[in-house]
């Protein structure tokens, strides 16, 4: 009888309080950078099988429409989507209202203007040429600022309860606090690199890649991945009715080795590069701990799920969040195969990179967010079945697709230099590029799909505000009855200084520490020759690779491995001293460019025909025209591209 | 003021301070003065343990009906884990429910003793106490109220909800052999509001939540699902949960722990009892059990981890996860032995000479020629000259019987006047005929190996050019 009254009086407040409001505000503004993101992926993915159809305007060519696609989605989408619903989240699992409201406002506000003009300036052609990091700096210390106002009122919420955290209430006010001190940090290259403001040389070479590897990894594993998980949490304490402050030894064991594996994950993206051995072998050992987490996860949210299932209602939020754990678990999966060196020396640089990156980002996060969003909405399942088939066809195409398409490329690479006399370069790539083109069709039109069905996503989210405003479901202001006064553990202490020092770890060992090798900044002869003074044409033609986004399909990478021979001497760290940003290059749907220029390459003249005419040089090529480049910037890339040539 | 205290310690047999403390939170809760308390504790203390021990069998509602006074804790004659939850209650202001599951999950998690857990929250000395029990044996043991009657968590609740929470494990026993309708009927005595309408707000309710409607009704009848489980699931763990209201001087020390089990029992009673509705999603049920396995996995992937690191810190040798070597001089990935990649590591004059001995019935091993003809003196390059290699590859391939022509060879020789030749190509891919026609024009011909597998498409003319630069 008394546990009605105050669940009564819970009800009461969470009504009057402001958490629907701040959550329905960052539901539409995340839906709305959902949708832009879901469009100008599409865009992308279809400009990549059909090159002419968007003619020539610059601002649609795929080199800016892809970075710009996934900085509305992971910035605009994920960011904003997986902030509103810890808000959310953790208000109700401490059954208390929003806590400086006033900054989660700000934050939002900051965070939609950071996004969407990050996003604008891409198209507009002032990227970063940073991986992962492509919006100017200047709109991304206005995105930081929000993610450090959100976490302030994400944490305050969370301690109003003390101690009593449980797993959900850990992974959320933790991930807030490493997406900000990771964002932050990832300001640091990207100063260093913005022209005329190298305000840190220390970051030029191999030195700047890897600090920027750490803080995508940190952005990714620390905020996208952890932040994820504690939403299925609270999505499963929620379903089950389990008092989701209880102390779960599995999802204290899951909540650290999230952190610690996937915060460390930096390190394998570079496997086979040219940064330290020691890092590279310490990003597959990583990769191998990712199953820790995985594990760890499932086995608590199983136990949690157990004999239950049958009896939960809310069908359409229990599809959101098991979708979203497979992706996770499929994500951990193609990362190992990426990362085991083996398997790397054959699908690494491929488009399975892609396939990896799709399913965490369109698959485990954004699933995680519907299914938050899903409860936010009182669990209304109507209207969702649509979304949720053509979301899941979408996101298996993407998946599928690419990492077909990268197995079949890697192993075409690597057949190619063992028979002989065949070098993934110049005319000999028409083997890839046609081989690839029914899967970027496969990824183009599951792109489509998806965005489709976020469209029709949005257009639900604002109906349903005629009528009844985001409802909280009866069943979660029950768990606030048992939160007070739960078990002390785990403490609030124990999080603050634990999250600190695996965020300090994780920064030191595969942020900084790899910094110190000597061979990064010790130029190779190789090295010494690019060198770009200021005001040089080749200087300006590399800005303008950057501007237009050539690193999104061309590597600068040559790897001591099969599938790389042919193309000219292996990359060492050296190689790369004097510059800033390296384009390394994560895909390629093009060859390499690194040694280009060399024997047997395209001439001055030929290159500027090639980027003015692609399909004219090559019919197969699937490279967008750059004829609304002036002739003059032709040449400048052009004087660019002559560099890269291999030094003998 | 201080005397006081002192009497009142005396009475109750417990120290000072705790009586103040006690008394303090006693006067801030009924609005009285601290010397009220206590006067009221010193003069009307005795009265109430006596009428206690003159009732030979405290009936639970009665005890839980009293004024609160009377149950305030005092030492017993053992400590038990309810004596001290009570304690515990007291000093933390909460629900003695949750202070007995919190401390349960605490010392399962530090491996303390439940007791020595609420103690520290109760603020007092577990060893002091016990010998203050053992001293004073002869005290009228306090009725050990069960935990939820001992704190009035609602000071303005109406005496008819009192009941409720201290017949909790009596009602939990009873609502077990429940049928539902008996259980909406409670409910509906509970809330005061019409049966139907009830069992109407428990289905949309239960819809709501995906709980059953079982648990949902139980719920607003005041119980708790989970002891209702132990209740029924458990017997024994049932009259442990209620044994200190009913003989609290028969409560031996030993009820104590078995108490705290109930935790344990609630984790199996799901397994006990499949279908029972009640059991899903009791938090109790997801705590426990996970799989052995999995805990050897979490040992296992990090020591592999570890493992690969420490093995192969600067990354494989050659040879191993698709390394290759990095030539020093020109800074291209190479073979392991240092030669150019894609050229020829196999050596074809031993593969060659292996795939022989298919010939030699025809041929001799010597090449001396039997059956078929022989191909030492010069005979096979003077048939298939240099040059030519790959008509002596379709020779084998075809033999006489697939041969087009009616002479073969740069001497025109007639296709079936040496005997019959096989057809190999049946059994022999395109790299064992080269390799074998290879030895038989190096073996027995003479012809310079390198130049033979160029002529015999063995190696690529580019890597031959290498091979010999390099």
């Amino acid at each position: 009888m008394t546990a009605e009254i105050s669940s009564n009086e819970a009800q009461d407040s969470a009504t009057d309080s402001n958490t629907p409001a701040i959550a329905r505000r960052y539901t539409i503004v995340a839906a709305v950078f959902l949708v832009l993101g879901a469009i100008a992926a599409t865009f992308a993915g279809l400009q990549a099988v059909f090159p002419t159809y968007l003619g020539e305007i610059g601002e649609l060519s795929y080199g800016r429409m892809a970075p710009a696609s996934r900085t509305l989605l992971t910035e605009g989408w994920l960011a904003i989507g997986l902030l509103g619903a810890s808000l959310y989240a953790i208000a109700k699992v401490t059954g208390s209202e929003i806590r400086r409201s006033l900054l989660a406002n700000i934050a939002l506000a900051l965070l939609t203007v950071g996004g969407l003009l990050g996003a604008a300036a891409i198209f507009a052609g002032f990227q970063t040429g940073i991986a992962g990091f492509e919006a100017p700096v200047w709109a991304r210390a206005i995105t930081v600022l929000g993610y450090v106002l959100a976490a302030i009122s994400i944490s305050s919420t969370a301690r109003n309860t003390g101690d009593s955290l449980g797993a959900t209430g850990w992974y959320l006010t933790a991930s807030a606090w490493w997406l900000a001190a990771t964002s932050i940090l990832s300001l640091i290259p990207a100063l260093a690199f913005t022209p005329g403001v190298n305000l840190v040389p220390a970051m030029d070479g191999i030195s700047g890649t890897i600090l920027t590897s750490f803080a995508g990894a940190g952005m990714t594993g620390m905020f996208v991945i952890a932040t994820s998980i504690g939403l299925l949490y609270f999505a499963a304490t929620s379903l089950t009715g389990t008092d989701p402050s209880e102390p779960r030894p599995l999802g204290a064991l899951g909540f650290w080795s999230v952190a610690i594996v996937w915060g460390s994950m930096g390190a394998t993206p570079l496997i086979f590069s040219a940064a330290p051995d020691w890092y590279e072998t310490l990003g597959v050992g990583i990769a191998i701990a990712a199953f820790v987490p995985l594990l760890a996860v499932a086995a608590d949210l199983g136990l949690m799920f157990r004999g239950t299932v049958d009896k939960i209602t809310d069908r359409a939020t229990l599809r959101y969040a098991s979708v979203a754990f497979l992706a996770f678990a499929g994500a951990t999966g193609a990362n190992v195969i990426l990362t085991f060196r083996t398997t790397s020396s054959v699908v690494g640089f491929t488009t399975w990179q892609i396939g990896t990156r799709s399913l965490i980002v369109l698959g485990g996060a954004t699933f995680a967010i519907f299914a938050a969003q899903s409860i936010m909405r009182g669990g209304r399942s109507s209207g969702t079945s649509f979304h949720f088939s053509w979301s899941v066809s979408g996101l298996i195409g993407v998946a599928a697709g690419s990492l077909m398409g990268g197995a079949i490329a890697g192993f075409s690479w690597a057949a190619g230099p063992t028979a002989g006399a065949y070098v993934n370069s110049g005319d000999a790539w028409e083997i890839t590029a046609v081989s690839l083109e029914p899967f970027l069709l496969i990824i183009g039109v599951s792109l489509a799909l998806f965005a489709v069905a976020q469209i029709f996503y949005l257009i639900t989210l604002f109906g349903s505000s005629e009528d009844e405003d985001l409802v909280v479901p009866d069943g979660s202001a029950e768990f606030d009855l048992q939160f007070e006064g739960r078990s002390k553990y785990p403490t609030w202490r124990r999080l603050v200084w634990g999250g600190v020092t695996v965020w300090v770890t994780a920064s030191l060992l595969t942020g900084f520490l790899p910094m110190l090798d000597p061979g990064n900044s010790e130029a190779t002869r190789l090295g010494e020759t690019r060198v770009y003074v200021d005001g040089s044409s080749e200087l300006e033609g590399r800005n303008l690779y950057i501007s237009e986004g050539c690193v999104e399909c061309h590597s600068q990478t040559v790897r001591p491995v099969a599938a790389d021979v042919g193309l000219g001497a292996v990359s060492l760290a050296g190689d790369y001293a004097n510059e800033a940003p390296v384009f390394s290059g994560i895909v390629r749907l093009g060859p390499d460019l690194m040694h280009y220029a060399g024997e047997g390459g395209l001439d001055a003249a030929q290159v500027g025909n090639h980027l003015r005419d692609p399909q004219a040089t090559r019919a197969w090529s699937v490279m967008p025209s750059y004829s609304y480049l002036s002739d003059s910037e032709i040449d400048q890339l052009v004087s660019y591209i002559q560099t890269l040539k291999t030094l003998r | 003021m201080d005397e006081l205290l002192k009497k009142v310690a005396e009475i109750r047999g417990m120290p000072a301070s705790l009586v103040e403390r006690s008394a303090q939170a006693r006067a801030d809760k009924t609005g009285a003065t601290l010397e009220e308390v206590l006067t009221e504790w010193a003069g009307g203390e005795a009265a109430a343990p006596k009428a206690e021990a003159d009732s030979p069998e405290p009936e639970p509602e009665p005890a839980a009906a009293e004024d609160p006074a009377a149950t305030e804790p005092s030492v017993p004659g053992t400590i038990t884990v309810d004596y001290l939850i009570s304690l515990a209650a007291e000093a933390k202001r909460m629900p003695p429910k949750l202070i007995q599951s919190s401390a349960a999950a605490r010392s399962e998690h530090s491996g303390e003793s439940i007791e020595s857990v609420l103690a520290g929250w109760a603020g007092v000395d577990l060893d002091e106490l016990q010998e203050q029990a053992a001293a004073a044996p002869a005290e009228p043991a306090q009725p050990d109220t069960p935990p939820a009657a001992s704190t009035p968590e609602e000071p303005s609740a109406p005496a008819d909800e009192t009941p409720a929470p201290a017949a909790v494990p009596v009602a939990a026993a009873a609502a077990a052999a429940m049928t539902l309708d008996q259980l909406l009927d409670k409910v509906a005595e509970v809330k005061g509001m019409p049966a139907s309408l009830t069992k109407r707000s428990a289905e949309a309710r239960a819809k709501k939540t995906g709980e059953p409607l079982e648990a949902v009704l139980l719920d607003w009848a005041g119980l708790d699902a989970d002891t209702v489980i132990a209740a029924s699931g458990a017997a024994p763990a049932a009259e442990a949960a209620a044994p200190a209201a009913a003989e609290p001087t028969d409560a031996p020390e030993e009820a104590a722990p078995e108490s705290t089990e109930i935790e344990v029992i609630e984790g199996e009673a799901p397994e006990a009892q499949a279908d029972d509705d009640e059991a899903d999603g009791s938090p109790a049920a997801t705590t426990s059990r996970y799989p052995v396995w999995l805990a050897a996995a979490f040992v296992l992937i990090p020591i592999l981890a570890v493992m690969y690191i420490l093995v192969a810190p600067d990354g494989p040798d050659c040879g191993t996860g698709g390394q290759l070597l990095v030539d020093p001089s020109t800074g291209n990935a190479v073979n392991c032995d240092g030669s150019a990649y894609g050229s020829s590591t196999v050596d074809n004059f031993a593969a060659g000479a292996a795939v022989y001995t298919q010939c030699v019935a025809c041929h001799a091993t010597d090449g001396s020629g039997g059956v078929g003809p022989a191909f030492t003196g010069g005979a096979v390059l003077a048939t298939f000259p240099a040059e030519s290699c790959t008509d002596h590859i379709d020779w084998v391939e075809l033999g006489t019987g697939g041969w087009p022509d009616s002479t073969y060879g740069a001497t025109a020789k007639p296709v079936g006047g040496g005997g019959v030749m096989p057809a190999f190509g049946t059994t022999l891919d395109e790299v064992a005929l080269a390799q074998v026609v290879l030895y038989e024009r190096v073996q027995f011909g003479g012809q310079d190996l390198a130049a033979a597998e160029v002529d015999c498409g063995l190696v690529t003319q580019e890597d031959a050019a290498a091979a010999s630069a390099g």
